[in-house]
């Protein structure tokens, strides 16, 4: 987003003004959902945790002057979010183990048995780095935005990032090596 | 920062992943949280009665500090007028009992009238003898005064 753009939808937002409200929904809603589903494995916590954020963005408009990324403040209150649904529900953010197929009504541009293969790998990853793969990737957060989001450093983020792609790449390899995972290959 | 680049295979699983699907939020999800976000800016505007209560809280601590300072005031010049009419006259003995100096009061100021009565009941310490008188006079300063 340009500077000035971003400025304006600042303003808007101080402000108050619904279509300042629109254009951050419009910008900001698509990534913080994927992100939050990815986190919390539920449509319903999902939309909670999304609906929280930008409320929380209207209480505190007056003081997002001294935001120096809007992104990554959205994110790293989806985070704070998810962490508090995830405590009232007594469910761990980003829980191991299958994934919940039936909140699944959007189809990929992968096969399901990819899909499936997948999240068993993600799920085996060590939290912190299924957090960063899913800024980055489901966010869409450069480096910056996510060592802003996990109060790390840009290179720790980068690292970790590459770690977690390996680790899973190594846990896809030793699964595709199963029985009934023989008919998808991954890289 | 520059990351170093992945190599095509960590690209390709970067790819997958970013492929997987995701599920769409309800179709009226975006409606929901416009007006949630709407209907949530009305706390700020309430800001105002908060603003209200810290003036009213202000104006409060302000009326109490002008009474207290007027009181403290009033009290200042009340004890001149006092010390005023408890001038001792001529020929005063500072070890006699003040029995005079109250009449000098005004009775129909209660004030005056309660000032009074303890004036009158008021009992003097004995004399202490004139060592004690010449420790807290200025006789003794005089007397050690070089010319």
């Amino acid at each position: 987003m340009h500077e000035q753009a971003e400025d304006r939808l600042r303003a808007g937002l101080a402000e108050g003004r619904e279509d300042a409200f629109a254009a951050l929904y419009d910008r900001f809603g698509r990534p913080l959902h994927r992100v939050a589903w990815s986190l919390l494995r539920s449509r319903q916590d999902a939309e909670d945790a999304v609906q929280e954020v930008f409320l929380g963005l209207v209480r505190s408009r007056a003081a997002i002057g001294k935001v120096e990324s809007l992104r990554a403040y959205l994110f790293a209150a989806l985070r704070h979010a998810a962490a508090r649904l995830a405590a009232r529900a007594k469910t761990p953010v980003l829980p191991a183990g299958d994934p919940p197929a039936r909140d699944l009504n959007a189809q990929g541009e992968i096969d399901p048995e990819t899909f499936q293969l997948l999240e068993r790998g993600l799920a085996a990853l060590p939290g912190e780095q299924r957090e960063v793969l899913s800024l980055k990737i489901d966010g869409g957060l450069t480096f910056a935005e996510v060592a802003a989001v996990l109060g790390i450093r840009p290179n720790t983020a980068a690292s970790r990032y590459r770690y977690a792609l390996e680790k899973l790449r190594a846990i896809l390899e030793a699964g595709c090596h199963e029985p009934r995972t023989t008919s998808t290959k991954l890289a | 920062m520059n990351p170093e680049p992945l190599p095509p295979s960590l690209r390709d699983l970067e790819e997958r992943l970013a492929g997987r699907p995701c599920p769409e939020p309800a179709a009226d999800f975006r409606a929901r949280v416009l007006a949630a976000m709407t209907n949530s800016r009305t706390p700020s505007i309430s800001r105002p009665a908060g603003r209200r209560w810290r003036l009213v809280w202000q104006a409060a601590a302000a009326v109490v500090l002008a009474l207290n300072l007027g009181m403290s005031a009033a009290n200042g010049m009340r004890f001149q007028r006092l010390t005023s009419h408890a001038a001792a006259p001529a020929g005063f003995e500072p070890w006699a009992p003040r029995t005079a100096a109250a009449d000098a009061f005004d009775p129909n100021d209660p004030f005056e009238a309660l000032a009074a009565s303890a004036l009158a009941s008021f009992t003097p310490a004995p004399d202490a003898g004139a060592l004690c008188r010449n420790f807290f006079s200025d006789l003794e300063e005089r007397r050690w005064a070089l010319p």
